[in-house]
């Protein structure tokens, strides 16, 4: 596949650490690529890697081997191209709803009239917009995540990654923000990489699934999905018939790496 | 039935201001209660205190009068000998404290900025730390004289590794993940500083600020015990010597409210500039 296509690229990527015990193999010879408004999930047992695999396409860590590219560049550093939510919400407690959606645009010098017309029309569309100068604290979880969001959608990355931005939350709300996200990610044409614990929600949400080993964290399995985008959403996609046959397939390919770690 | 809907709606509405009315009273009711109890009971301990000493069932050389204290802590409002013992001590206290925070916050300031040069001279910051003050006082007196100098120097010690320790503390427990939020959303160094790690320490800082005027008073009293023939410490012991405990009292209440106003003054700051940390 040529880099034109691809949104992201990674070849060949090793990645050791220093620790106390001594040089950590994080991810070994991972090699795979994301396609332009495609809906990715990587998902793999606890400690395989993931998350230092956002880490990479986000510039915040660098490949001890092998390259990584986004939108056709080498990554070195971060790039406006990529944004990011995380499981915790990140939002500044000291600052209000509006003040924290505006966050990325401020560091990069927007003007505050701009900022804040932006900022309002997307807490409008979302519900928020009687919020706009309340604190943090006094949202729910849905909310704030929602706000997150907001945050990362303004500063208009091409790339959004997502780390497990739904487990804090409870059930039903998981599944609404679920619905959510994906169809206004979609909607807007974005590529997003989904790290999740939860095989339904990326069996729900993606277009491909990734399957990881454990660690040393190398690709194990790609699986093609697309329940979503045929069905028109997770909701329905999770009301699929393929659904239940998706789960275990993907379950008995983690479920290996359950049985090797048991003998 | 004669009473439309927006008729029971009125009288429903007035039913529940009544009892919001009610609520409120009775929680205003409460809080003038406890409050007269606590006037009750200095009134109280002061009646007895004076009648103790009037009757002879208590040595006012021994425990002061009430009725004497108030009449030192009168002249000091007129400007009595009181009064230029307690600027003098202001004086010292304050610019010990104000030196303190300033140096002590630009120093953490400094070692978060460069994280090998503080993670090198961290240890010694810990170690002056440890010694204890008093101890450096005879030290301080050699080097900077029986002075106004000493004093400073004995409130700005403890100040200084103080508001150093927890500037430097607090701004390394800036979380991880926001610093990396900002750092994906494009912020330079300094932008990280300046808008994360600046506002998460901002709580603590100001605890410590707070925690730092009973140093710098302590020290500047420990430095008028030592060597001076001014000030509040110096009042008290001289007076104590004296057996003029009514005195002794009176500078010890001039002390506790300048405490009282220093710390007023910086809750003041806390509550404009730090209020959604409930917890530092």
């Amino acid at each position: 596949m040529s880099f034109d296509q691809s949104a992201i690229k990674l070849c060949g990527v090793v990645v050791k650490f220093a620790s106390r015990a001594g040089v950590v193999t994080a991810l070994r010879d991972l090699s795979f690529d994301v396609k332009r408004s495609e809906f990715v999930s990587l998902v793999g047992p606890s400690g395989c890697g993931k998350s230092t695999c956002l880490g990479l396409v986000a510039g915040l860590r660098t490949p001890t081997r092998g390259d990584v590219f986004v939108e056709g560049r080498r990554v070195n550093g971060p790039s406006r191209d990529v944004g990011f939510m995380l499981q915790k919400d990140l939002l500044m407690p000291w600052r209000t709803v509006l003040e924290n959606v505006i966050f990325g645009l401020e560091l990069r010098g927007k003007a505050k009239a701009e900022m804040r017309d932006l900022a309002e029309s997307y807490l409008r569309s979302f519900g928020l917009l009687e919020f706009a100068n309340a604190k943090p604290s006094h949202l729910s979880g849905g909310m704030r995540q929602r706000i997150s969001l907001i945050r990362t959608l303004l500063t208009d990355p091409k790339i959004i990654l997502l780390d497990e931005p739904f487990s804090a939350l409870d059930f039903q709300t998981r599944l609404i923000l679920e619905d959510e996200i994906w169809s206004l990610l979609k909607s807007e044409g974005r590529t997003v990489v989904l790290i999740t614990h939860d095989i339904n929600e990326a069996i729900a949400m993606s277009d491909r699934i990734l399957v990881m080993s454990k660690r040393p964290g190398t690709l194990k399995r790609e699986i093609t999905v697309e329940l979503a985008r045929v069905a028109g959403s997770p909701l329905e996609a999770r009301n699929r018939l393929e659904f239940g046959a998706y789960f275990a397939d993907v379950w008995k390919t983690i479920d290996v790496d359950l049985q090797l770690r048991a003998s | 039935m004669s009473i439309s809907n927006s008729e029971l709606a009125d009288t429903l509405a007035i039913e529940d201001r009544d009892l919001e009315g009610a609520v409120a009273r009775a929680e205003r009711r409460d809080r003038f209660a406890v409050l007269g109890m606590r006037i009750a009971f200095i009134v109280g301990v002061l009646a007895l205190w004076e009648v103790s000493v009037r009757v002879g069932w208590a040595q006012e050389l021994l425990i002061g009068q009430p009725s004497r204290i108030a009449h030192f802590l009168a002249e000091t409002l007129i400007g009595g000998e009181l009064l230029q013992h307690a600027m003098i001590t202001g004086l010292e206290a304050i610019t010990g404290y104000g030196l303190g925070v300033i140096l002590g916050t630009s120093t953490g300031f400094l070692m978060w900025w460069l994280p090998r040069f503080g993670r090198t001279v961290d240890p010694y910051f810990i170690a002056i730390s440890a010694i204890p003050t008093v101890a450096l006082a005879p030290l301080f007196l050699v080097w900077l004289g029986l002075g106004i100098a000493t004093k400073i120097a004995l409130g700005f010690k403890t100040v200084f590794l103080v508001m150093h320790l927890t500037t430097y503390a607090s701004l390394r427990q800036t979380p991880a993940e926001l610093v990396d939020l900002a750092t994906v959303l494009g912020a330079t160094r300094f932008q990280i500083f300046r808008k994360v790690a600046v506002p998460s320490s901002l709580p603590w800082v100001l605890s410590a600020m707070k925690v730092s005027i009973g140093f710098a008073l302590t020290g500047t009293v420990v430095g008028e015990y030592v060597a001076a023939n001014k000030g509040l410490g110096y009042l008290t012991l001289y007076a104590a010597q004296l057996y003029e405990m009514s005195l002794v009292w009176a500078a010890i209440i001039v002390l506790v409210c300048m405490s009282l106003v220093m710390l007023s003054i910086v809750s003041a700051l806390r509550t404009r500039f730090a209020s959604w940390n409930d917890q530092a």
